[in-house]
C-alpha cells in the first residue's frame, strides 16, 4: 500500500508540475496575475507529493518491505538503521527521486520567500523550475521507478554495496544533489531573464543567495566525497580527478565564477549577458554530471549500473534543457551587454580576470574528462587522462588565480590605484615569501611547486586577514573603535574573508599531503613492526570479529614514538557475504601535523604466512577538511546576509502586473 | 565588433553544446565498453609458456603446444586467495560445458595446498593448471590482476581479453558469443 501511495504521488507531481510549467507562464505572457499566482500553489503542492513519496521510500527501507525491487536490490533484513535510511537514495532510483524532491524543494523556497520579486519574474523562474521537474518525472516514471514491485518476493535482499555502507554517505549525496539542483534555481532564473529581456541589480540581488546556497552545499558535498574517498577506498588519496569527481567539480567551478561576477552586476550592472551564460552553465554542468553518472558513459569508480536506455532518455533532457537555454541565449542576450564603465585597473577587470581564469580552469576539468571519449570515437584509440594532465594544466592556472585572490579585495570598483594597493598589501606578500622559504628550509628543500603553493597558501590567509584588518583600522583606530567596527561588519564580508582564507588553509593540505605522503608495504608476523616517519608500528595480532552483516579481520597495531606507545590503530578487512565484496576499514590517527594511515591488505599467502600492511604518512591533511569547513561556513554566513532592501512592497501580491 | 560577429558569439555556446551532444549520442553505443582496456597481445601470438603442475592437484601443467590446436583455448589466471576469483569460478565450470572449448589454468602466485583446497571446493573446470610461483607468466601476459582471462584461437592467437572477473551476464551477453565467433561454431 505505501508503495503505491508514493508511486501515485509521483504521478500526481508530474500532473502538477505540468500544470505549473504552462499556466504561470501564460499567465506572466498575457499579465493575468490569477494565473500567474497559480504557480506559487503548485509548487507548494508539488514539493508535498514529492515529500510524500520520498518518505514513502524511506519507509519501505525502513521495513525491509522486500515486495518492493529497489529495497530488495540495495537492502537487507541485517543492515543497520542509518544505512536501511541511507540505503534509499544509495541508488539510481533513490537518488533520482532525492533529486526531485529537492528541485521542488527549490521551488516551494522561492515560492515562500519570492514575495518582493516582480509576479512575472517569479512566475516565470517558478514555471522552468517546473519544467525541468517535469522532464525528470517523466524519466523516472519511464525507466527508473523506484517503487515497481517483485512477485513472488524475495526472503532477504541483496544488500547495499558495503563501499557505500559509511556514514559519509547519509551526507555526501544528500549535500552534492542540494549544490546540484540549487543550480537549477539560478539557471530558471536566468532563463526566466532572458524571456523577460531584463537583468537589473535587483535581479542580481536575487540570485547571488540561492548561488551561494548552490556553491556552499556542493562544495561541503565534494568536501565530505573527498573525505569518504580519503578514509574508505584505503589508498590514502583524497581526489583521483576520476570523472564522476569531475564532473562535480565543474559546477562548483562555474558556481565560483557565477558568485564574483552577480556581484558586478549588482553593484555596477556590467558582465550581464556573461552573467546569464554562467547561471547556464554552472546548472549545464551539473545536468552533465547526472548524465555521466547514470549512462555509463565514461568509466567511474562511482558510476551506477550502466543503461545505455536511461542514457539516451537524459541525453534528450540534457539536449532539451541546455540546447534550449543556450538557444534562447543566443537570441536574447544580444540585447543584454553594456552596463557600468570601467579603468584598466579596478575590481571589475580584476574579477573579470577571475572570471576568465576559472572558466579556463573549468572548461580544462572538462576537456580532462571527455577527452578520452572523444578520442575513443574519432580515432577509436582507447586512453586515459589522469593526475598528469591536471597537474600540468589546472595547477598552473591557479597560479595566478591566487595570487589574484589576495589583490582583488583591495581593489576599489570603477578605478584603482595600483600603487597604493602595493603598499596595503607588501606586508602580506613579504610574509608569505618567508614562510615559503622557512617551509623549505625545515623540509629540507622539496619540490620547487610545493614551496611555492605552501607560500601561497599563507598568502591566502595573511591577505584576508590584513583586508579585514583593514576595513575595521585595525592599529590606526582605538582598539575599541576597532572591535565596533568588526561586530558590525557586513556579513558578505565575513563570508569572503572566511572563504578566501578556508581555501588558503585547504591548499596547505592539499599541498602536503599530496607532495610529502610517505608510503610503506610490508609483509608482518605478529610481533614484528615497521617504520615510518619517525613512528615504529608492531603487529601485535590480528582478531577475527563478526559485525552485524560482515566479516572481519582486525588487525592491532601499536604505534610507538621513542619505544613508547602512544596510539593503537585497528584497521579492518570485512568481507561481507550477501555482497559477496570485502572492503578496508582504514585506521587513521589524526594530528595537525598530518595522518598516519594503516590498511590491512590482503593475505599474501604466496609469500608467507604474514599479513600484508599499508601504510602512510599523510602531512597536514586535516587542513584540507578545516579549510573547507571554513570555507562552508564563509558561505552559510553569507546565505544569511540580510538583503538590501530593493522594492518595497506596495501592491497587494494577487494584483495583476501590466504587462510589458 | 560588428553585429554579425557579435551574434555568432553569442550562438557559439549552442553550438558547442550540440557537438558534444553528438558525441555524447554515439558514445551511448550499448555494444561500447568503457572499462574495455586493449591488451597489445590481441591479435598476436600468445606469448610461450611453460609452467609445472601445480603439486597434488592430479593434472598436468601447461606446454607450449597446448595453446594451440582446440577451436578456442581459454587462458585463466587465478589463486586461492583471490576473493574475485571466487565469484568467478562457477562462470568458469559453464564456460568448460562449452564445445570446443579448452581450459587453461594458471595459479598466480599460490602455495599448492591451498590451490587444491579451493578446486575441490569449487570444482575443476580446467585440463591443465601451470603453476606461476614467481609471478612470471603474469608478467609476460602482461596481466593487470587475477583474475583475468585471455581467449586464443585454434593458431594460438589471442583474440579476447577480459580483466576481473566474470559474473553471470558477462558470460552470456559478451564472453559465449565471442567464444562461439572465436571457435567458428554458430548457436
Amino acid at each position: 500500500m505505501i508503495p503505491e501511495l508514493g508511486h501515485y504521488a509521483l504521478v500526481l507531481a508530474l500532473l502538477v508540475a505540468l500544470a505549473q510549467s504552462i499556466i504561470p507562464l501564460y499567465g506572466a505572457h498575457r499579465g493575468a496575475g490569477r494565473l500567474m499566482a497559480f504557480g506559487e500553489h503548485a509548487a507548494y503542492i508539488q514539493f508535498l507529493l514529492l515529500a510524500l513519496a520520498f518518505l514513502a521510500l524511506v519507509q519501505s527501507y525502513l521495513v525491509s518491505d522486500f515486495t518492493v525491487l529497489n529495497v530488495v536490490q540495495n537492502s537487507h533484513s541485517l543492515k543497520p538503521l542509518l544505512y536501511k535510511i541511507s540505503g534509499a537514495w544509495g541508488n539510481h532510483e533513490g537518488s533520482l527521486l532525492l533529486w526531485v524532491l529537492m528541485l521542488a524543494l527549490f521551488g516551494g523556497l522561492v515560492a515562500l520567500f519570492g514575495g518582493n520579486l516582480p509576479a512575472s519574474l517569479r512566475a516565470r523562474v517558478l514555471a522552468i523550475q517546473a519544467l525541468i521537474a517535469v522532464g525528470f518525472l517523466i524519466f523516472m516514471l519511464a525507466t527508473s521507478n523506484p517503487f515497481v514491485r517483485v512477485i513472488p518476493p524475495p526472503l532477504d535482499g541483496r544488500d547495499l554495496n558495503p563501499l557505500l555502507q559509511d556514514p559519509g554517505l547519509a551526507f555526501h549525496p544528500p549535500l552534492l544533489y542540494l549544490g546540484y539542483v540549487g543550480f537549477s534555481l539560478v539557471f530558471s532564473f536566468a532563463v526566466a531573464a532572458l524571456i523577460e529581456g531584463r537583468i537589473d541589480p535587483a535581479w542580481a540581488r536575487w540570485v547571488r543567495p540561492w548561488t551561494l546556497v548552490a556553491w556552499t552545499a556542493l562544495g561541503a558535498g565534494i568536501a565530505l566525497g573527498a573525505r569518504w574517498a580519503y578514509y574508505e577506498l584505503g589508498w590514502g588519496g583524497w581526489w583521483f580527478w576520476d570523472p564522476v569527481e569531475n564532473v562535480s567539480f565543474m559546477p562548483w567551478i562555474a558556481g565560483t565564477a557565477l558568485l564574483h561576477c552577480v556581484s558586478v552586476v549588482e553593484k555596477r550592472e556590467a558582465f550581464r549577458a556573461w552573467t546569464v551564460l554562467l547561471a547556464i552553465l554552472a546548472f549545464s554542468m551539473s545536468l552533465l554530471g547526472t548524465f555521466i553518472v547514470r549512462s555509463g558513459l565514461l568509466t567511474s569508480v562511482h558510476a551506477f549500473a550502466v543503461d545505455p536506455e536511461r542514457g539516451v532518455f537524459i541525453l534528450v533532457l540534457l539536449f532539451i534543457a541546455i540546447g534550449g537555454s543556450l538557444a534562447l541565449y543566443a537570441w536574447r542576450a544580444p540585447k543584454l551587454s553594456g552596463g557600468g564603465s570601467f579603468q584598466t585597473i579596478s575590481r571589475e577587470s580584476g574579477l573579470l580576470l577571475n572570471n576568465l581564469l576559472l572558466s579556463a580552469a573549468c572548461g580544462t576539468v572538462l576537456v580532462g574528462t571527455l577527452y578520452p571519449l572523444f578520442m575513443e570515437l574519432i580515432s577509436g584509440d582507447v586512453v586515459s587522462v589522469g593526475p598528469p594532465f591536471y597537474n600540468q594544466t589546472f595547477v598552473p592556472l591557479m597560479i595566478p588565480l591566487v595570487i589574484l585572490m589576495g589583490i582583488g579585495p583591495f581593489l576599489p570598483w570603477k578605478k584603482a590605484d595600483l600603487g597604493k594597493v602595493f603598499s596595503r598589501i607588501l606586508g602580506a606578500a613579504l610574509a608569505s615569501v618567508a614562510i615559503a622559504a622557512l617551509a623549505a628550509i625545515l623540509l629540507g628543500g622539496g619540490p620547487v611547486m610545493a614551496v611555492l603553493f605552501l607560500g601561497f597558501a599563507a598568502w591566502l590567509v595573511l591577505s584576508s586577514l590584513v583586508e579585514l584588518a583593514d576595513r575595521i583600522r585595525l592599529f590606526r583606530a582605538p582598539l575599541r573603535d576597532s572591535l565596533a567596527r568588526l561586530t558590525g561588519l557586513p556579513r558578505r564580508q565575513w563570508g569572503m574573508t572566511l572563504a578566501h582564507a578556508g581555501l588558503g588553509i585547504a591548499i596547505a593540505g592539499m599541498t602536503g599531503s599530496t607532495v610529502w605522503k610517505q608510503e610503506q608495504i610490508e609483509t608482518l608476523q605478529p610481533g614484528q613492526s615497521l617504520e615510518i616517519a619517525g613512528y615504529e608500528l608492531v603487529l601485535e595480532r590480528v582478531d577475527h570479529i563478526t559485525g552485524p552483516n560482515y566479516q572481519s579481520e582486525q588487525a592491532v597495531i601499536t604505534v610507538m614514538v621513542d619505544d613508547n606507545p602512544i596510539a593503537v590503530l585497528l584497521p579492518e578487512r570485512r568481507f561481507y557475504p550477501v555482497q559477496r565484496m570485502p572492503t578496508t576499514e582504514a585506521a587513521i590517527r589524526i594530528t595537525a601535523g598530518g595522518d598516519l594511515y594503516a590498511v590491512l591488505g590482503e593475505t599474501d599467502q604466496a609469500l608467507s604466512e604474514g599479513y600484508l600492511l599499508r601504510v602512510y604518512f599523510e602531512p597536514l591533511v586535516i587542513w584540507i577538511w578545516v579549510g573547507t569547513l571554513v570555507m562552508s561556513i564563509g558561505g552559510i554566513i553569507s546565505i544569511a546576509a540580510r538583503q538590501p532592501v530593493t522594492k518595497a512592497k506596495t501592491k497587494p501580491k494577487a494584483e495583476p502586473q501590466p504587462a510589458e | 565588433m560588428r553585429k554579425g560577429t557579435k551574434g555568432l558569439l553569442f550562438l557559439l555556446p549552442s553550438l558547442i553544446f550540440v557537438a558534444a551532444a553528438v558525441g555524447f549520442f554515439l558514445g551511448l553505443d550499448p555494444d561500447r565498453d568503457p572499462r574495455a582496456i586493449p591488451s597489445p597481445l590481441v591479435d598476436h601470438q600468445a606469448p610461450e609458456i611453460s609452467l609445472p603442475a601445480v603439486e597434488g592437484l592430479g593434472l598436468p601443467g601447461i606446454e607450449p603446444a597446448m595453446l594451440k590446436g582446440a577451436p578456442v583455448t581459454v587462458v585463466n589466471l587465478w589463486a586461492s586467495w583471490c576473493a574475485p576469483c571466487r565469484i568467478e569460478h562457477p562462470q568458469l565450470m559453464d564456460l568448460a560445458e562449452e564445445p570446443g572449448v579448452r581450459m587453461l589454468g594458471i595459479d598466480y602466485r599460490d602455495q599448492p595446498a591451498a590451490a587444491v583446497r579451493f578446486l575441490k571446493e569449487l570444482g575443476n573446470p580446467f585440463e591443465a593448471v601451470g603453476f606461476d610461483q614467481e609471478g612470471r607468466a603474469g608478467i609476460d601476459w602482461g596481466i593487470t590482476g587475477v583474475p583475468e582471462t585471455f581467449f586464443l584461437d585454434s593458431e594460438g592467437r589471442v583474440r579476447h581479453r577480459h580483466t576481473g572477473p566474470i559474473d553471470a551476464d558477462t558470460l552470456k551477453n559478451n564472453i559465449l558469443p565471442r567464444v562461439r565467433e572465436i571457435g567458428g561454431l554458430t548457436g
